[in-house]
């Protein structure tokens, strides 16, 4: 899976994903920056993708949910690495200062917002 | 997260932990725990297995509650799951002491999710988190008694 690298790709690929795969997105995000030494680990990420999504949606049987994952988790994992990784650069300046997943959780909100409709837009 | 959802949010918890037999001895949209923005306090009188998968149906049902309330047209959907990251703590420790492999923990989760789904969508239960939650919303925090008078 490539990774998203630039502030652009991530909010267009954030703004073209349905309102269920943006609440796993913002769900997962929200768990990887509270258990940050684990987003390394694959297996567990794709672990916790699967509890979010269940909790997104109805799903009757495993089967169901794994139909889900195959079609949905390599577009919501990308976008959430993504979101991960960037939202850590842009906390790197507050690293001396010190910040809370909550700080990190409202600064990865903010790219959810269209770039054209962000305060500072022409 | 706004008031009304956080009320449905506790409700939910709250109304489900009532079903399950648990005795909620508070419920409050001011609570200072960690990744909390309420809590309901409850008291149970199971215990190991029982106990467990009782409070992994009480710790889901607020976030069910929640998105019950909030339906599928949001504002802001990545915040809606973002804000339970405490409940799912919980939850995520209770299927590890239910069911320590791993593989079988979605399954575990799964019948969790529909059980509390076909509870919280009887329009008995739905009434009663309703009835709490516009309780809760007005007053802040309920008692037992208080939280009695809504159930």
């Amino acid at each position: 899976m490539e990774a998203i690298t630039d502030r652009e790709t991530l909010r267009s690929e954030l703004s073209r994903l349905a309102h269920r795969e943006q609440r796993v997105v913002g769900g997962l995000v929200a768990i990887l920056f509270r258990n940050a030494q684990r987003v390394r680990d694959r297996e567990w990420v794709a672990q916790q993708f699967a509890h979010v999504a269940q909790l997104s949606g109805e799903f009757d049987t495993v089967p169901q949910l794994e139909g889900y994952a195959d079609a949905h988790g390599p577009a919501v994992l990308r976008a959430t690495l993504g979101l991960f990784g960037l939202v850590g650069q842009d906390m790197q300046p507050l690293v001396d200062k010190g910040f809370t997943s909550e700080d990190a959780m409202a600064q990865a909100m903010t790219y959810f917002v269209p770039a054209d409709q962000l305060p500072n837009a022409n | 997260m706004d008031e009304p959802e956080q009320a449905w949010h506790e409700a939910g918890h709250a109304v489900v932990a009532t079903l399950l037999g648990g005795e909620v001895v508070c419920v409050t949209l001011e609570s200072d725990l960690d990744g909390h923005d309420g809590h309901a306090e409850v008291h149970w009188r199971l215990a190991g297995g029982e106990l467990a998968w009782a409070q992994l149906r009480v710790a889901l049902a607020g976030p069910l509650a929640e998105l019950d309330y909030r339906g599928q047209d949001v504002d802001q959907p990545a915040e809606v799951l973002a804000a339970w990251r405490g409940d799912w703590e919980e939850a995520e420790a209770l299927l590890a002491q239910l069911e320590p492999v791993e593989a079988r923990r979605e399954a575990l989760l799964l019948r969790a999710l529909t059980e509390l789904r076909e509870l919280i969508e009887d329009p008995a239960v739905t009434e009663r988190i309703a009835r709490v939650a516009e309780t809760l919303d007005a007053h802040g925090t309920l008692d037992a008694e208080l939280l009695a008078g809504c159930l």
